[in-house]
């Protein structure tokens, strides 16, 4: 101090160093709700640098664009969202100055009974997809914040996409058209928009939620505030956890002097340990020594998407009506005497896939969830028969598979004739709320009933697309005229349970 | 100008020697005062602390002499933000005020009102040249250190590349250093290899994702447009690209490559020493000098060398070779001075560049001798700057970022 002072005499002159009686400097800080928990340090702050944050906590959905607000600061969650929206529109200026200063995964904290049931038999984390599969099961509730206005929300989002597509990289366009996530979205229910009133949520209804999913600092605050009967177990999905870094971004370029006084502070050693001790998220500093509930390794690195279309089909499906309302197959079945043995073997096997039997990571997320029905129309030159199925129950998954197997083939094929019936039944369905598709199969062409023409000038429920799935001798041009006009596909029988789930993460 | 100093001088933890010149700016750690001091100690150099400066009649200069020189930064910012640097400087008289920007937008826009430009590659650097001499300014090259683009990752995944014949240990078994085979990395990266499938778990933890580099946004960043053009290189045939009907051909080929790591971290060199960097980014694009400067600070605590975290060259070497162009004669004196001064010289040795040869000392010699002392082991310290021949001209390499998807920085 005797050297400061010393130095502040002989090189910059008497009248320079009254800093005692300088005014501190203030700074409007746009902050996600979540950094609450850095208050404390603040004052710290001030009194170190003489710079006085001045946090507005918003949910962090409302930094992704701030929007005229005149802030000289922003301190989100994250900025990636900010960068892509600025490049995707045509930002050509350099990018707000951003300091990342400390970082936490968006993992699971699961009840220990959860935790038990959901650790794979050879022990380790589960996968995402085991949780997609619990959640369909109805085994794994969770509460998450919504992805649209929170961050955690969003990486969470982003982290069980990039495990659903399975790619190993990054998600592209390509593959968030389809979405496989409805199983696990079965489970979430406790949303709210930020990651606090999740926890909240989750804390008066610890009976019946299986986790929570959020960044790992809430959950270990959430733990050491013992508000919980007991401590969540933190889970970090083996196939890939998204990292949330805190940037602090300079929006207003004037205060940048205040601004490199405050990041170099944060940054600093001491501070950086403060950080971790108070508020559980991980010092970028390689410098600090881990507190040992941060040393859990993260998983494979899940890269986030960098084109705008890739995050705003995700928050489409999220936010899709109907995602959360019962799901109903109608699976339209040629019954003529060629589909016998091997074909209807297949389709049975392929159908046992989506009730469980299929174990890879990509059968888990689309197979059928506890709330779903199927129902099986069986044609040969009119529809012979109709039965539902629970299919998220076992009992309901044998009654189907036991169904299939029984005999009673037809030797003509009323394709079209049959697929209006089954439309008929997919209007009433739909007045129950939720969602309906048509899976029509068949091996043969048209010789009863209505032509294609004809079926395409009828009246239909817009919002039901068919799938056609065509073994053998099946008029394909037809099948694909048909399901194309009405918003679905045609698929080729030869790869049956690939095609039924794609259907299944398609539409 | 006075408020800044001395709030900085305020701020500063007790115990730490006073900061005279500017506000420190977001750094990492290892540019940052605490560490500098001891690497300055470790390096047997003068150590000049405050308390000894305010006796050195060279720094109390009086304010009316100092010199304010206003540069615009490209890269490198590790050297002139340094806060010894800038105490150096200020015993010459000269503070300095910088402006960051890419290489490129440097390049293609305006230099009124700045002493210089510091940019981390030629072709940006032969552009401006050109240019000011057409229009009969000034513009005097300088040249004091350079650095190598290098693939830093760990010893796990410099073993599977060998594996696979990919990369191969240049001293033997242990060492800290690879060669890697660019074309043959490209191959597996392109066949959306994953590290799984190509046996990591032999040597370390599983690893689902595929094969990739990480480089910072290659919209704004010198490393990562260097490695983009070290990457079109080798997908166009070991040849340069020539023309724009090239570049987007190249830029087609390429851009998955680049584009598969999502949008990065800005930090991938401080979360790539930190315990998290092996699964956060295993292989990440950086300077050679970040990784000495790393290493040189653990040497300073008493910590063993990091066998664990390695380098890989890729086989055709490519040095990054900044260059100083001075617009004012305020901008040449600082080139000469980060030339010549032998104290700036040993500076910048001790922040892992490799300096210019010149004297007849081949390059990187300082460099070499301080890793020796230190028990580093050093790397070939040879190397020419032909590199730069397999780099496309500016404007050609601007072409391929903006195809791959950056907004375009006006030049084409």
């Amino acid at each position: 101090m005797r050297a400061r002072l010393l130095l502040c005499g002989v090189l910059l002159g008497v009248a320079a160093c009254s800093w005692g009686a300088e005014p501190p400097v203030r700074l409007t800080v746009l902050a996600a709700a979540e950094l609450a928990d850095l208050e404390p340090l603040l004052d710290e702050l001030e009194r170190d640098t003489g710079v006085e944050l001045a946090m507005d906590y918003r949910a962090p959905g409302d930094l992704l664009d701030p929007g005229g607000a005149a802030y000289d600061l922003a301190w989100p969650s994250s900025d990636r969202y900010l960068r892509i929206r600025l490049k995707d529109a045509g930002f050509r200026g350099e990018p707000p100055l951003s300091t990342s200063v400390m970082f936490s995964p968006v993992v699971v904290g699961l009840t220990p009974s959860a935790a038990a049931a959901l650790r794979p038999p050879g022990g380790g984390a589960p996968t995402w997809a085991d949780l997609a599969d619990a959640a369909a099961r109805g085994r794994f509730r969770f509460a998450m914040a919504d992805p649209r206005t929170s961050g955690s929300g969003l990486a969470a989002l982003v982290g069980v996409a990039t495990a659903a597509a399975g790619t190993g990289g990054v998600l592209r366009p390509e593959d968030v058209t389809c979405d496989r996530l409805r199983g696990f979205f079965t489970g979430h229910t406790i949303s709210a928009p930020t990651s606090g009133d999740v926890v909240d949520q989750f804390v008066s209804r610890q009976e019946e939620t299986e986790g929570v999913i959020a960044h790992e600092s809430t959950l270990l605050s959430l733990n050491a505030a013992g508000r919980l009967r007991q401590p969540l177990e933190l889970v970090y999905p083996r196939d890939g956890t998204v990292v949330s870094d805190y940037p602090v971004l300079l929006l207003n370029p004037a205060r940048r002097a205040a601004y490199d006084e405050v990041v170099g502070w944060l940054k600093s050693e001491r501070v950086q340990r403060e950080i971790m001790s108070r508020t559980l998220r991980r010092p970028l500093s390689p410098r600090v020594e881990r507190d040992p509930r941060l040393a859990a390794p993260l998983g494979n690195a899940v890269y986030f998407p960098g084109e705008v279309e890739v995050l705003d089909s995700l928050l489409a499906g999220y936010a899709a009506p109907g995602r959360r309302g019962a799901e109903r197959l109608v699976l339209l079945l040629d019954f003529s005497g060629s589909m016998a043995g091997e074909r209807i073997r297949a389709l049975r096997s392929a159908v046992a896939g989506l009730g469980g039997a299929d174990r890879s990571s990509s059968g888990r997320f689309v197979r059928f969830s506890r709330s779903e029905d199927v129902t099986v129309l069986r044609f040969g030159g009119r529809v012979l028969d109709e039965r539902t199925f629970a299919v998220g129950t076992p009992r309901g998954m044998d009654g189907l598979l036991r169904h299939l197997a029984s005999g009673g083939f037809d030797s003509r094929t009323a394709i079209w004739s049959s697929l209006d019936r089954a439309y008929a039944r997919a209007a009433r369905l739909l007045k129950g709320g939720g969602r309906v598709s048509v899976v029509l199969m068949t091996d043969g062409r048209n010789n009863a009933g209505m032509s294609a023409e004809a079926f395409l000038n009828r009246s239909r429920p817009g919002a039901v697309p068919t799938f056609a799935i065509a073994f053998g001798d099946a008029d394909r041009s037809d099948l694909r005229r048909v399901a194309e006009a009405t918003g679905g596909r045609a698929l080729d029988g030869g790869e049956l349970p690939a095609a039924l789930k794609e259907i299944r993460g398609c539409h | 100008m006075l408020r800044g100093e001395s709030r900085a001088a305020e701020s500063a933890d007790p115990g730490d020697e006073p900061e005279l010149t500017v506000p420190p700016s977001p750094k990492p750690y290892y540019l940052r005062r605490a560490f500098l001091m001891r690497v300055a100690a470790l390096a047997a150099l003068p150590l000049t602390g405050a308390a000894v400066l305010v006796n050195e009649d060279k720094w109390a200069l009086p304010l009316s002499r100092v010199q304010v020189v206003r540069g615009k930064l490209a890269s490198k910012k590790e050297f002139l933000e340094d806060p010894k640097v800038r105490r150096i400087l200020m015993g010459h008289g000269i503070r300095l005020e910088l402006t960051s920007a890419s290489s490129r937008a440097i390049a293609v826009n305006s230099l009124d009102g700045f002493d210089f430009a510091f940019l981390s590659g030629q072709p940006a650097a032969t552009m401006i040249v050109e240019r000011r001499q057409r229009e009969r300014l000034q513009a005097d090259p300088y040249s004091p250190f350079l650095s190598p683009i290098v693939l830093a990752t760990f010893r796990d995944y410099a073993e599977t590349l060998r594996d696979h014949g990919v990369a191969r240990p240049l001293e033997g078994e242990g060492s800290l250093y690879y060669e890697i085979d660019l074309s043959a990395f490209i191959g597996l990266m392109r066949a959306g290899r994953r590290w799984d499938d190509l046996g990591i778990t032999r040597y370390g933890p599983a690893n689902g994702n595929r094969v990739l580099a990480n480089t910072p946004e290659v919209c704004g960043s010198n490393s990562a447009g260097t490695y983009l053009g070290m990457v079109a290189y080798a997908v166009n045939g070991d040849r340069v690209v020539r023309s724009f009907t090239e570049a987007d051909v190249v830029a087609d080929k390429i851009k998955p490559l680049l584009t598969e790591q999502g949008l990065p971290s800005e930090e991938i060199f401080e979360v790539y020493i930190g315990p998290d960097g092996r699964q956060r980014g295993p292989i990440v694009v950086v300077y050679e000098h970040q990784f000495f400067t790393y290493q040189l600070d653990r040497r300073a605590r008493s910590v063993d060398v990091d066998r664990e975290r390695v380098l890989m060259y890729p086989r055709n070497g490519y040095l990054a070779l900044p260059r100083l162009i001075a617009l004012t004669p305020a901008g040449k004196r600082l080139g000469e001075l980060i030339t010549d001064d032998p104290e700036l010289r040993g500076r910048a040795a001790e922040l892992g560049f490799r300096l210019y040869p010149r004297h007849g000392v081949e390059p990187g010699a300082e460099l070499g001798e301080l890793l020796e002392r230190q028990g580093i082991p050093v790397p070939v310290m040879a190397g020419s700057d032909d590199s730069q021949t397999r780099l496309p001209a500016l404007a050609l390499l601007d072409r391929m970022i903006v195809r791959i998807g950056c907004p375009g920085s006006g030049s084409s």
